[in-house]
């Protein structure tokens, strides 16, 4: 049986999100404007209020109603968001990152401690990983959020790189997180 | 059955005289559409009634109905009349319940 | 009245002066179905044709060929267990595995149907083969038909709701269904979408709210943001195998465990404990204890008291499963519950006190029930099939699918293409190469679930793409389009991008009907369609009259003493006239005789109901108070 390999196309593809919104090229935005902008468009272009319309014009709208709602949850969510102005930079995260050998063996203490919290049925242990990871991540959204701006006022390539491990980072907490949960 | 009125047979024969078509047949039928139902198909018929059509006579007035349609049609009347209104042939139809506001679509 | 003209041949005008047709909103429950559409600009269900709301999704296939749908068909599943199908939508788009929790249930002869699908469930009645789809579209019918009656209409078009974690084969069979019932489905619209659609226009709710759903075989919560006149749907979750229905199988499993009856070879024992358990469950919605009745074969009669704490605890590991769900769910959403403005209660199985209890503590939050949990889907659905059709929408509804999409990949790793909650219709694609050199053609195996694994998810489709020129391992380009539309289904296509071969792949053919089957379906029913129809309107007659005979003429043995002067007398006459119409075959007449039976016996039947009630509050039988007085 034959299975496929992902292949990413080149990644200078991808349209701003930004600009799909209306919305100034920065990390930090109005969540609130977001939300405000993205239900007002969604009603001039969700293919159920365009019902009269002619055949081809329903194709072409209903592209751009899926265009927007793709924009729309990468802006929502802070490391998606991040990740994609990154991309706006020409900075990419590839599947395969290496990652700094520290991060690496923080990252394997952390599981091995959970995993032995959770073996042992210490749920009290297992809350106090969680909640710690919870505010690292907290952290490094935020640390995120103060190197674009530095980048923004400063154009230094090394803001970007920084804010790429971060990132990695905090993928790494996410899935740890979710590990917990499971 | 589909029944002609007397009047119906007389303005038939008058419009197939000046028609100058040789046969005086009328295909009556059903069709889908219309605001929340059916429509009539009222029109000249062909030269031969099908072979899996209704055929009804009447003093030199043929009437030619599919299978489908005479389901919703059987024991209607077919009748011409005149009034305020104008002129025009109506379907006295007893297997309508109901007709839409515009009168041009009925319900069975 | 109208006037016509002779056209010419062939030209006879199709009048399209009505814009409007009609389109109704069609709630296919798993216990019951009702149909309703917008009158004078408020939505209202449409009642059938003996007056009541609610028609059980019920459908018994005789031996002579006959198709019998509701209440008349409910009233023959202890005779007819084999024959006589009642969880049709639990079946839809699931096989056998699927279903194995609730097999000892299932008094059905099933098998999987192995020469198309592999793994749909077809039913075995008597010889005669039918899916669970088919009687989905024979309920379908049956209730447009009514409502075509009841209306003064001939309804083409309809959008139907399924529960919002319905996957792709479980939606894919309701579409199906009906098509195969004639109509064009406008949409399949969430359960709790729809409910919030309802309160929204006629309660003029807006903030954030929560949607509980608990039904008869299915659970659903919704996320919902009702503001400025846009539903947005955050995120939804759900269990579409819980439901009321295994509550009454708890009761009746316990029951019979007490009374020391075996499940096995006991089909209409435990279809008897089942109907008898989900009596109980209502009896508890209203009172603090109540007592499960059995008649066994011995003659007697095997009691237990149930109190609502024993429901509660017999429950139990139920309402967790309900708690984990919810709880991801708020976390998808990212709400928490001090955000949410208030959670709407749906589905009949809110009715319970114990659930309505549950619901008040986990979310703390105001609970609005002031719509018929019952008809509130309906009603939702018929809002929006009137927008649909009307061309105007005022009020703009944003749904998400309920659970990833992607493909395998190398490995056995499951790559999501679309994630869940994605708002629809959306849309992804994604490029795949090959991993040997010279390879020609790819499996391409498409899924929906959240695990890593490949072999963790639910299969929608497999398909082979051929045709790839043979290249060096890595330059081929092949492009995976995936599209979900606003009913929630999967389109799938593939584009090799050096030669432009492209393939559309029907999904979900695992689990339901091929488009080839639906046209043959369709083809077989239309040949017969007119017979069909005349007959069909002397056999619902007859079936009907002949249920109304038999209980009018039980009351009468079991409540002689309720009779008054010449009731009896009376009513035996209303009874022969009835009979007699029945010998003529003429259904108007036996319509018309049913009318006058019914007015005949209104007041003997005011008077045994009446004592039925007394009889459930003190929780015995009629038969037994009969005894006493």
């Amino acid at each position: 049986m034959a299975n496929a390999v992902p292949f990413h196309k080149n990644q200078n593809t991808v349209e701003c999100c930004f600009s799909v919104l209306n919305l100034k090229k920065q990390f930090e935005i109005d969540l609130e404007e977001l939300e405000s902008i993205y239900l007002t468009r969604s009603k001039q272009t969700h293919p159920d209020q365009n019902l009269n319309k002619s055949p081809s014009e329903r194709v072409a709208i209903l592209q751009e109603f899926m265009k927007l709602n793709e924009a729309y949850s990468v802006l929502k969510a802070p490391e998606r968001r991040a990740e994609h102005l990154l991309g706006q930079y020409g900075v990419f995260i590839q599947d395969n990152e290496t990652i700094s050998p520290h991060l690496l063996v923080d990252m394997l203490d952390m599981r091995e401690q959970l995993q032995e919290a959770q073996d042992n049925d210490d749920h009290e242990r297992v809350v106090v990983f969680k909640n710690t990871m919870i505010e690292n991540n907290r952290q490094n959204l935020k640390e995120i959020a103060d190197l674009f701006v530095s980048f923004e006022e400063n154009d230094d390539l090394n803001s970007l790189n920084m804010i790429k491990d971060l990132l990695i980072k905090f993928r790494y907490g996410v899935r740890y997180l979710e590990e917990i949960e499971e | 059955m589909v029944s002609i009125t007397a009047n119906a047979v007389e303005e038939i024969k008058k419009q197939a005289k000046s028609r100058k078509a040789t046969i005086s047949a009328l295909r009556l039928g059903i069709r889908g559409g219309g605001c929340t139902g059916f429509s009539y198909l009222f029109e000249w018929a062909e030269e031969k009634p099908r072979d899996t059509d209704h055929v009804f006579h009447e003093d030199g007035v043929s009437l030619y109905v599919d299978p489908k349609s005479y389901v919703y049609l059987k024991d209607t009347e077919l009748d011409f009349v005149r009034n305020m209104m104008g002129h025009g042939f109506k379907f006295n139809n007893p297997n309508v319940t109901g007709q839409c506001g515009c009168g041009e679509a009925v319900q069975f | 009245m109208s006037l016509f003209q002779i056209a010419e041949p062939g030209q006879s005008v199709e009048k399209e002066q009505c814009q409007q047709r009609r389109a109704v909103g069609i709630d296919l429950g798993t216990t019951n179905t009702l149909v309703a559409y917008v009158r004078e600009e408020k939505p209202v269900v449409v009642p059938c044709l003996d007056d009541s709301l609610l028609i059980p999704s019920v459908v018994h296939y005789s031996e002579q060929g006959d198709v019998i749908v509701g209440k008349s068909a409910r009233a023959l599943i202890q005779e007819f267990p084999k024959t006589t199908i009642a969880s049709a939508k639990r079946m839809l788009g699931r096989s056998k595995e699927d279903l194995k929790n609730i097999m000892e249930f299932l008094p059905y002869d099933m098998e999987e149907d192995r020469d198309n699908s592999q793994k749909m469930i077809m039913l075995n009645l008597d010889g005669k083969k039918i899916s669970p789809i088919e009687v989905s579209r024979d309920i379908i019918k049956e209730v447009l038909h009514g409502a075509s009656e009841k209306t003064g209409g001939v309804i083409d078009s309809a959008v139907i709701t399924v529960p919002a974690y319905f996957d792709d084969g479980q939606r894919q069979a309701t579409r199906d269904a009906g098509r195969l019932a004639g109509i064009d489905v406008l949409r399949l619209l969430a359960e709790p979408t729809a409910a919030a659609l309802a309160y929204g226009l006629e309660k003029n709710v807006t903030g954030c709210y929560v949607v509980f759903d608990l039904g008869g075989g299915t659970f659903d919560v919704s996320v919902l943001n009702l503001v400025d006149n846009v539903f947005k749907v955050c995120a939804i979750g759900g269990d579409s195998s819980l439901g009321g229905d295994d509550f009454d199988r708890l009761i009746a499993k316990k029951m019979l465990d007490v009374a020391q009856i075996s499940l096995n070879n006991n089909a209409q024992i435990v279809q008897q404990a089942l109907y008898n358990a989900r009596l109980t469950k209502e009896q508890l919605s209203i009172h603090e204890s109540a007592e499960f009745l059995l008649p066994l074969s011995d003659g007697t009669v095997f009691r237990h008291t149930i109190t609502q704490q024993d429901f509660a605890e017999l429950i139990k590991p139920l309402l967790d499963q309900i708690g984990v769900i919810c709880k991801k769910t708020l976390k998808d959403a990212n709400v928490v519950n001090s955000a949410i403005d208030g959670v709407i209660l749906v589905g009949g199985s809110t009715r319970s006190t114990v659930v309505s209890d549950y619901v008040k503590q986990f979310f703390g939050r105001p609970v609005l029930s002031d719509l018929d949990p019952d008809q509130v889907v309906a009603l939702g659905a018929a809002v929006q099939a009137d927008m649909l059709v009307g061309g105007t929408a005022p009020v703009l509804l944003l749904d998400v699918i309920p659970l990833s999409l992607g493909i395998e990949t190398m490995g056995g790793v499951f790559e999501p293409l679309i994630l869940r909650n994605s708002t629809i219709p959306t849309g992804a694609t994604n490029t795949y190469t090959t991993y040997a050199d010279n390879q020609t053609g790819f499996d391409i195996h498409v899924l929906q679930g959240e695990r890593e694994t490949a072999e963790g998810n639910r299969s929608l489709a497999r398909f082979y793409l051929k045709g790839i020129p043979p290249m060096v391992a890595g330059m081929a380009r092949v492009e995976i389009v995936f599209f979900v539309d606003a009913d929630g289904i999967l389109h799938v296509t593939a584009k090799e991008e050096t030669t432009g071969i492209e393939t559309s792949v029907e999904v979900s053919t695992s689990y339901g009907l091929s488009d080839e089957d639906v046209e043959r379906i369709l083809l077989n029913s239309f040949e017969h369609a007119e017979a069909d129809m005349l007959y069909r309107k002397l056999q619902t007659a007859r079936i009907e009259a002949s249920s109304m005979i038999a209980s009018i003429q039980k009351a009468i043995i079991e409540s002689s003493s309720l009779l008054e002067g010449n009731e009896q007398k009376e009513l035996e006459q209303s009874i022969l006239m009835i009979q007699k119409a029945m010998e003529l075959e003429d259904f108007n007449a036996i319509r018309v005789a049913m009318k006058e039976l019914e007015k005949t016996a209104e007041p003997f039947v005011e008077r045994c109901m009446n004592k039925a009630i007394v009889a459930a509050v003190k929780g015995r039988s009629v038969l037994e108070i009969e005894k006493e007085s």
